[in-house]
């Protein structure tokens, strides 16, 4: 078990340009984050959806020493945290669809998906491949949508891990919001 | 779409989204070309935004994370999980049509609307499928759609009900037409709170305002029972004025019940209102009982209130933080920063704020009332309750005008704080309300002189209403604490009011004469005549009336109120002979008569100056001012009074002391935007002591929006193509039949513009200040013939109508003269003018040509003047005559017989013969371009045709008939269609529908104007 000074330590090494810092962070927070995830679902019934900003933030506050990171420390965790969030919560789905299938429940497409209310992992798995089709015409508005709806980072603190202005985010972010949008209501086509 | 064309798809969405709205689609149009799979494509990803857009944008950016939370996300594409249509323009969901997306959210995509039944814009709220699909839920939603619709209060945005039906038309984009369960709400335009609080501090003045608007709001709501639930910066709106509008009433409740798909949250998220506030945006104004799921009553209100007060104050909500975790902790545990607060904060604010901010809801202040007084308590004695911390806002004056429109009846406190100059501080604040006349009685403001008169005794008001057309008086009176206001009897034209000294009189003018008439009613009293229309009139002490007119360097005039013969009190300089006086107001004791110097047409170069009629001689008292009023100072302080002046849109006030006739401080601006004219006429008027009223310039954009019809003889309308809707004026179609000159009202000013029913553009002609309108097309359809006011009175000009060419003027006169043919030889104008001192027209007939190449000056103007008066060698009364298209004969409408009749004549040997040709009134006639018909409209306003024959021997007329008794929209007097060179169709002019969502125009009063102005005395006023 890494301490929480670690972490700390980590991310501030990271942030000021140490490569190697983030392969050993990244696993750690990934750990940590699955952990959270599965211990949220063991109190939650099977087909509970997660919380995912609330989950990264949880994880956020056990591993991070707040009285020693500033800000841009933080919105580098939570850019980190946000692509690890993205892959369990993907791969979360995936396994529950999986489940459903092998339970004799009718097997959900994509497309009928958006048609059954009730499935909660579906969104996530729909998202993930629009944000998967969004990479390919467009990678950084996909990197934005995931430092946002999966690390819940700001605008501010997006620009920050991006290295560019937040007015470029802000602009991104809605192109992105709209294309998304679009793609997910295939039918709102105009 | 292939990738290659991403990088320009986006470059275009993102230059196109940040456009409003309504200019996207030409800038697509622009930019995009012919690539029409590019501008679709882009298309395509405004339409998105536009549904999801606004969702992001109304939040604070601190919130963002909370916001576009993936759980939010998810539950929102739930909600949408049936596939949902975009309603696109022109769509119809029952009655109504759908105009353009507003935005959206988890509650539903949001359009403005157009109600085709009520003639007004609505916002539709589309309900989400899986509501549509429950029936109980969607019955219950109904029943509380019903209580909702009774909320009926200025401050809150009315629910209208609640429309279930399925779409019709080409938009519907869905898989299957699904059954539109759309809530109908009052479209409020303007920006939210949430916008406004982006743009920047609040000031204390203004945030106090808005946050008693609220607060009035929520105590009308929460006596019905009705507690909102979401209240926060992006459910409240501004709109004109300064009005707060809530919106969203009573909807959070509605929807919170919603069945969720199953979907829960973390622990630590429990509760449903936390989903459901996810989903509508944030939980930073959500209660604590809200946060832990508890039932809600009223008191969460107060909570999100104060939290958007606090926002107002500091710019930023109490407790938001980046994440929802952060946020709902700091609603549970954190106390918000009250060292944020601006340091001149009054106590009883703060006292406000902590109270509403309590955790425990047993503790937390339990009244929207409640709320609201210890506001006006604020406001009522904010210098002595506020903290004397230095800081800069402080010192700063804040002036907030706000006026509640609540059917005319709420009145808003006004602030005013003026902390550095306790000494002059009034102790009375000013307040303000404002009039909104309903639209049978709504305010005129066409004209050149004022509209609106305030008695001396500040109780009454008395206002122009209704258009040209309306019948029986124009004035009313309206009582300052009452809600109708009352015709004055008998005065069919009546306009300038003006009240007498003892506010028991109305003085007006009406057909070219000064009148008067008690304000009780009874008989009217015509005091004398006047020559041309009034600038200004003012009944003094002394029994006697100064009144000034548009005839030029006639100066100012003073009749008896008893009546009599006008005798003149100045005459114009001699060095300026430009110079006219105007808008007298004569000062108490009959010490002077303050009065406005000006060049016609040049109103900006105005000044204010006073007459002193002890010694006959005047002076000038402020620069670049207009219309000057004088109020006594009810603060006791013996110091005088005030004058109160216009200038540059705007009402400002200086100390004014009466004995030495001087201006004895710098100007203080009351009130920030006045409606003013052209003429230089400013809508305000004053008490003696305390009150004013005043049009805010908004009125004056009431342009009557109208579109351009063609009708059909059998009454069938067809727009005409192409053609957007404009302040039109009457249609000319050229002979070619290929263009069409026009009129157009903009902001105060009418020019002629051109219309190609090919190319469908619509380009200005002219651009001049005043009127420039009226055009009369050459017979090769390459000039225009059109009327301006340009050197102050209405003459003629002629321009070629290719645009390159410039207004060359052709008759110079003191009569105002309005073109309205050409003779069949092209030499001639026919025209018709009002001579001054005259209310009757004549038709005359001026050469053309020749004048037209003479030089303008000054010393030529003399010459001019009895050169077109001599030339005008046909000379007889009537108006609006044509020339037949053989040239043989004049149709036009005199009113002789005591009503407008039609008439022909022979041309050019008027005297020879007469025909009438209507039976029980008939105005507006033309001719048919075959030269077989005359139409005309009749007293009802049916267009009625009479075959003709004008080739014979001998004039014949046949029997009329109506071709549609439609009435179309009446601009002024002037035959306001025209015929299609074919005959078959007619252009006819359509009012667009009075839009109840459009400001309506309103006047403001404000009692205890002077109240908390920082005068400014400088040092030469010692």
């Amino acid at each position: 078990m890494v301490s929480p000074p670690d972490i700390t330590a980590l991310l501030s090494d990271w942030s000021r340009g140490d490569r190697a810092a983030l392969n050993l962070l990244l696993p750690l927070v990934y750990a940590e984050l699955r952990r959270a995830a599965a211990r949220q679902l063991r109190r939650e019934r099977a087909d509970h959806t997660l919380q995912p900003t609330a989950l990264v933030h949880e994880v956020y506050l056990r591993l991070v020493d707040q009285r020693e990171v500033d800000w841009q420390n933080r919105a580098h965790f939570f850019g980190v945290a946000a692509e690890v969030m993205r892959r369990i919560l993907v791969d979360h789905a995936r396994r529950h669809a999986a489940i459903k299938r092998g339970d004799g429940q009718r097997c959900v497409s994509i497309d009928e998906a958006k048609d059954v209310a009730a499935s909660d992992e579906i969104p996530i798995l729909v998202l993930d491949h629009a944000l998967g089709r969004l990479e390919r015409v467009d990678a950084a508005l996909a990197k934005i949508v995931e430092l946002r709806a999966f690390g819940g980072l700001t605008i501010e603190a997006a620009a920050h891990v991006l290295g560019v202005s937040p007015s470029t985010v802000k602009r991104d972010w809605r192109t992105a919001r709209a294309w998304l949008r679009r793609e997910l209501a295939p039918e709102a086509r105009l | 779409m292939t990738d290659s064309s991403w990088p320009r798809v986006k470059a275009l969405f993102q230059a196109a989204v940040e456009r409003p709205i309504e200019d996207r689609h030409a800038f697509l149009i622009a930019e995009a070309g012919d690539d029409e799979v590019l501008r679709r494509e882009v298309e395509s990803l405004l339409a998105s935004d536009a549904l999801e857009g606004s969702f992001l944008d109304r939040l604070p950016t601190a919130q963002g994370s909370v916001l576009d939370d993936p759980l939010a996300s998810q539950l929102a594409s739930a909600d949408r999980s049936v596939p949902h249509a975009v309603l696109t323009a022109g769509v119809r969901v029952g009655p109504y049509e759908i105009v353009a997306p507003l935005g959206a959210g988890a509650m539903g995509e949001v359009y403005r609307a157009r109600d085709t039944k009520l003639n007004r814009d609505v916002a539709l709220k589309v309900l989400p499928e899986r509501f549509a699909l429950d029936p109980d839920r969607l019955a219950r939603f109904a029943r509380e759609a019903q209580v909702l619709a009774t909320l009926n209060h200025p401050n809150i945005a009315a629910i209208y009900g609640l429309e279930q039906s399925s779409e019709q038309g080409p938009g519907v984009t869905g898989s299957a037409p699904r059954g539109g369960q759309a809530l109908v709400l009052e479209l409020v335009d303007g920006p939210t709170l949430s916008d406004r609080i982006a743009q920047g501090p609040i000031s204390l003045g203004e945030a106090i305002t808005i946050a008693r608007q609220i607060a009035e709001a929520l105590q009308a709501a929460h006596e019905k029972g009705i507690v909102h639930r979401d209240i926060k910066p992006a459910n409240i709106k501004i709109a004109s004025h300064g009005v707060v509008k809530v919106l969203d009433f009573g909807l959070a409740k509605v929807w919170e019940g919603a069945p969720h798909a199953n979907l829960s949250t973390s622990p630590n998220l429990t509760g449903t209102g936390v989903v459901e506030r996810t989903i509508m945006g944030t939980p930073a104004y959500m209660s604590p009982e809200q946060a832990r799921g508890q039932s809600l009553d009223s008191r969460t209100d107060i909570w999100s209130f104060g939290c958007v007060f606090f926002e107002m104050l500091t710019g930023r909500a109490p407790f938001a933080a980046d994440t929802i975790a952060d946020t709902l902790a700091a609603i549970l545990e954190r106390e918000p920063d009250h060292t944020m607060l601006p340091a001149d904060t009054p106590v009883l604010i703060r006292q406000l704020l902590r109270r509403c901010l309590e955790k425990d809801r047993e503790r937390r202040l339990d009244s929207a009332a409640r709320a609201r007084l210890a506001i006006d308590d604020a406001i009522a004695s904010p210098a002595a309750e506020s903290v004397a911390l230095p800081a800069p806002r402080s010192s700063r004056f804040i002036r907030v005008a706000i006026a509640a429109l609540a059917g005319g009846t709420a009145i808003a406190a006004l602030v005013a704080w003026a902390l550095s100059q306790p000494a002059l501080v009034a102790p009375m604040l000013p307040s303000r309300f404002a009039i909104v006349p309903p639209l049978a009685q709504r305010l005129n403001v066409s004209g050149g002189d004022r509209d609106l008169a305030l008695s001396p005794d500040g109780r009454l008001v008395v206002y122009r209403a209704g258009g040209t057309g309306t019948a029986g008086s124009p004035l009313h009176v309206r009582s300052i604490d009452q809600l109708d206001a009352r015709p004055l009897a008998n005065i069919g034209g009546a306009y300038a009011p003006f009240f007498s000294p003892d506010s028991r009189w109305i003085g007006f003018f009406e057909s070219g004469e000064i009148k008067k008439v008690l304000i009780t009613g009874g008989p009217v009293i015509t005091l004398g005549p006047v020559s041309g229309r009034s600038l200004g009139a003012s009944w003094g002490d002394d029994n006697s009336i100064v009144f000034a007119t548009d005839e030029r360097s006639t100066g100012l005039w003073r009749v008896s109120a008893d009546g009599g013969e006008p005798t003149r009190l100045t005459t114009p300089d001699g060095a300026q002979p430009q110079s006219d006086h105007q808008f007298p107001s004569v000062l108490p004791d009959h010490r002077g008569v303050l009065f406005t110097i000006a060049e016609p047409g040049n109103a900006d170069n105005a000044q204010v100056a006073v007459l002193d009629l002890t010694t006959g001689q005047w002076k000038t008292l402020v620069r670049g001012a207009n219309q000057a009023e004088y109020v006594n100072d009810a603060s006791g302080s013996g110091q005088g009074g005030y004058l109160l002046y216009a200038t540059a849109g705007t009402l400002r006030a200086v100390r004014f002391d009466l004995a030495r006739l001087e201006v004895q401080s710098d100007p203080v601006t009351v009130v920030e935007q006045l409606m003013t004219k052209p003429s230089g006429a400013a809508n305000y008027a004053v008490s003696r002591r305390t009150a004013l009223v005043y049009v805010p310039p908004e009125a004056g954009d009431q342009n009557p929006m109208r579109s351009l019809v063609w009708v059909d003889r059998n009454g069938r309308e067809e727009p005409l193509r192409g053609a957007p809707t404009r302040g039109y004026g009457p249609p000319r179609v050229s002979p070619d039949g290929k263009r069409m000159a026009i009129g157009i009202v903009d902001q105060g000013r009418t020019n002629v513009w051109i219309w190609d029913f090919a190319l469908e553009t619509l380009k200005p002609l002219t651009s001049a200040a005043g009127m420039n309108g009226l055009p009369v097309w050459t017979l090769d359809s390459q000039r225009i013939i059109f009327m301006s006011d340009r050197t102050g009175v209405l003459n003629l000009y002629s321009q070629t109508a290719d645009f390159t060419g410039t207004a060359v003027q052709i008759t110079t006169s003191a009569s105002s003269q309005w073109p309205t043919s050409i003779t069949r030889d092209g030499e001639w104008i026919v025209a018709f003018e009002r001579r001054p001192r005259m209310t009757s027209s004549e038709i005359v007939v001026f050469p053309l040509t020749s004048p037209a190449t003479r030089p303008q000056s000054d010393r030529a103007r003399g010459h001019w003047h009895s050169l077109a008066e001599s030339i005008a060698a046909i000379r007889f009364n009537g108006s609006w005559a044509t020339v037949s298209p053989n040239g043989r004969y004049l149709v036009y409408q005199s009113p002789e017989s005591g009503r407008n009749e039609v008439y022909v004549r022979p041309f050019p040997e008027v005297d020879r013969d007469r025909w009438q040709i209507s039976k029980g009134g008939g105005t507006r006639a033309v001719w048919a371009r075959n030269g077989l018909e005359l139409f005309y409209l009749d007293e009802s306003g049916a267009l009625i045709s009479v075959p003709v024959q004008t080739s014979g021997p001998r004039f014949v007329a046949g029997t009329s008939s109506m071709i549609f008794d439609t009435v179309y929209a009446e601009p002024n007097p002037a035959r306001h269609y025209d015929v299609s060179p074919d005959g078959r169709r007619f252009l006819m002019l359509k009012d667009r529908a009075a839009d109840p969502n459009a400001t309506p125009a309103s006047m403001v009063v404000v009692d205890h104007w002077f109240g908390g102005l920082h005068w400014r005395v400088p040092e030469r006023g010692k």
